[in-house]
């Protein structure tokens, strides 16, 4: 079983099983009607925007949704454009998240050297409850720029192995899909990266040599993001979002009280556990005297995992972090699987998986849109009364990018139901 | 074996004792809608204590302490 050199049944794993995930996937999600969760809609004007025009309506890292009007333009050719948009979305959205097995087999498979014990973990990355929900809860960009993230992971840890200027360009890039891809995504591959090369050049001899991968790094995401500045602002559109972090973090102003509820909470607890037991492995194999730069990228995944779960972060901040643990657990996970022996690592496996399952599945069942076929219908009759320039819709939250979408008609957003005015400029929804 | 600490265990023990009850109520209320049972009246059951925030603290100093119990161990011989 043991095995350094790649064999036939390596590649087989990597090409049979993100087919697998993407058809499960894409099949829940052709289940549901039109775009599962809040802002389901959202991602459709988008799309649509980027097929009328090239380009997205609203301010935003713009790869996710490229992705997906690319897969609606191959469909354009066979269905109208409205269901090709929806589908397009499900098609991208599935092969994004099959896709994501691949770096984490890769990087489990070098750590590991074990295709077997390799599987396993990325499966139980794939099947993580946290990972599912992303698109669930429609956070759609989150769940494509995981798929970057997983690759900026593999990237680093061969850079770390191998400090060569081409790994260094690798980073680089990755870094910077991800900048365009999700903020969140982008966030915590940057963070994950400072803190493993902090460490790297701490304990380094060669630190002028490393000071140039480093620079070479930050250069690549620098330049594409003054170029960016520069001609396309509205790519990093959800980068105000940094400032309100700060100014929240720092004041502790909370906008939502979201308490987790227990199916989430024991998710939470399992990931700490792992991410616990990784930490112990990494602190007795330093002070056994063994500071390799393996054990830096597993101490690094802990302090992130610790970050990623910090209990007392402001309620609106503290569910987005935590959406993000199954990353620290899958690498805390790695590094616990190589230090006990696999009978041990197989058994808390199965447990793991066993304890996993009904939140997943969960996740793969819960999925539905905001809006039915009658409301749908209903939209449609209104388009006919409606002035296409003239008016603007206020609607119930969750509901405005739909009739934003369906009736092509500005549209703005409401919180709650009680906040709607009456005024004469806008026409009521 | 007595003062090898195992990791693995404290992390099954502690995620599979604690607040199991809570637990499994919590379980039960995804696992119906996945069966077809009609889910059960009022709300989801929530924390009652700060489980979280406990467990945050010591999946910290646990391994922290177990690593420094090891360290004095093998300086004492």
């Amino acid at each position: 079983m043991d095995s350094k050199t790649w064999q036939i049944s390596d590649w087989i794993k990597i090409i049979i099983i993100p087919l697998i995930f993407t058809a499960i996937r894409l099949l829940t999600l052709l289940d549901v009607w039109l775009l599962p969760g809040l802002d389901g809609g959202y991602y459709a004007i988008q799309v649509e925007n980027i097929m009328r025009s090239s380009d997205i309506k609203y301010d935003a890292p713009p790869i996710a949704f490229f992705i997906f009007a690319f897969f609606t333009w191959l469909l354009s050719s066979f269905q109208p454009l409205n269901d090709a948009i929806i589908n397009g979305v499900k098609i991208g959205l599935s092969i994004a998240y099959g896709l994501s097995f691949i770096p984490v087999y890769v990087l489990s498979r070098k750590i590991l050297k074990n295709r077997f014990e390799a599987f396993i973990v990325a499966t139980l990355f794939m099947l993580h409850p946290f990972y599912v929900s992303l698109t669930t809860a429609s956070l759609f960009k989150n769940s494509v720029g995981t798929l970057f993230l997983v690759i900026g992971v593999l990237m680093l840890y061969n850079f770390m192995k191998e400090r060569t200027l081409k790994n260094a360009v690798f980073l680089g890039i990755t870094i910077t899909i991800c900048e365009f891809t999700h903020i969140l995504c982008f966030g915590i591959i940057v963070l994950f990266s400072a803190i493993s090369l902090f460490f790297i050049f701490i304990l380094c001899r060669d630190r002028a040599k490393l000071l140039k991968s480093f620079i070479v790094i930050a250069l690549i995401p620098a330049l594409a993001t003054l170029s960016v500045i520069l001609f396309k602002p509205n790519y990093l559109g959800s980068y105000w979002k940094l400032h309100s972090y700060v100014e929240e973090v720092a004041f502790q102003i909370s906008s939502q009280q979201i308490t987790p509820g227990p199916q989430i909470e024991y998710v939470i607890l399992l990931t700490l556990a792992i991410v616990g037991a990784s930490l112990y492995y990494c602190l007795r194999e330093f002070i056994d005297g063994r500071r390799n730069f393996e054990n830096i990228f597993f101490v690094s995944a802990t302090i992130l995992g610790f970050y990623l779960s910090y209990p007392f972060m402001i309620p609106s901040w503290r569910w987005r972090f935590q959406f993000m643990l199954f990353i620290p657990f899958t690498l805390s996970f790695i590094k616990c699987f190589k230090e006990s022996r696999v009978r041990e690592a197989f058994l808390i496996s199965i447990l793991i998986f066993a304890a996993f399952i009904p939140a997943t599945l969960n996740s793969f069942v819960r999925m539905k849109t905001v809006i039915d076929e009658t409301m749908y219908n209903d939209l449609l009759d209104m388009r006919n009364h409606i002035e296409k320039n003239g008016s603007v819709i206020i609607a119930r939250f969750g509901l405005n990018y739909w009739v934003e979408y369906i009736l092509g008609v500005q549209c703005k957003g409401s919180s709650k139901w009680r906040t709607l005015r009456t005024t004469p400029e806008y026409t009521w929804f | 074996m007595v003062g090898d600490p195992n990791p693995w265990l404290f992390a099954i023990v502690i995620s599979f004792t604690n607040r199991t009850i809570s637990i499994m109520q919590g379980m039960m209320h995804i696992i119906n809608p996945v069966i077809g049972a009609p889910p059960k009246p009022g709300p989801i059951p929530g924390p009652s204590f700060p489980i979280v925030e406990v467990f945050w603290f010591a999946s910290i100093i646990v391994p922290l302490l177990a690593v420094l119990l090891e360290w004095i161990r093998k300086r004492g011989k």
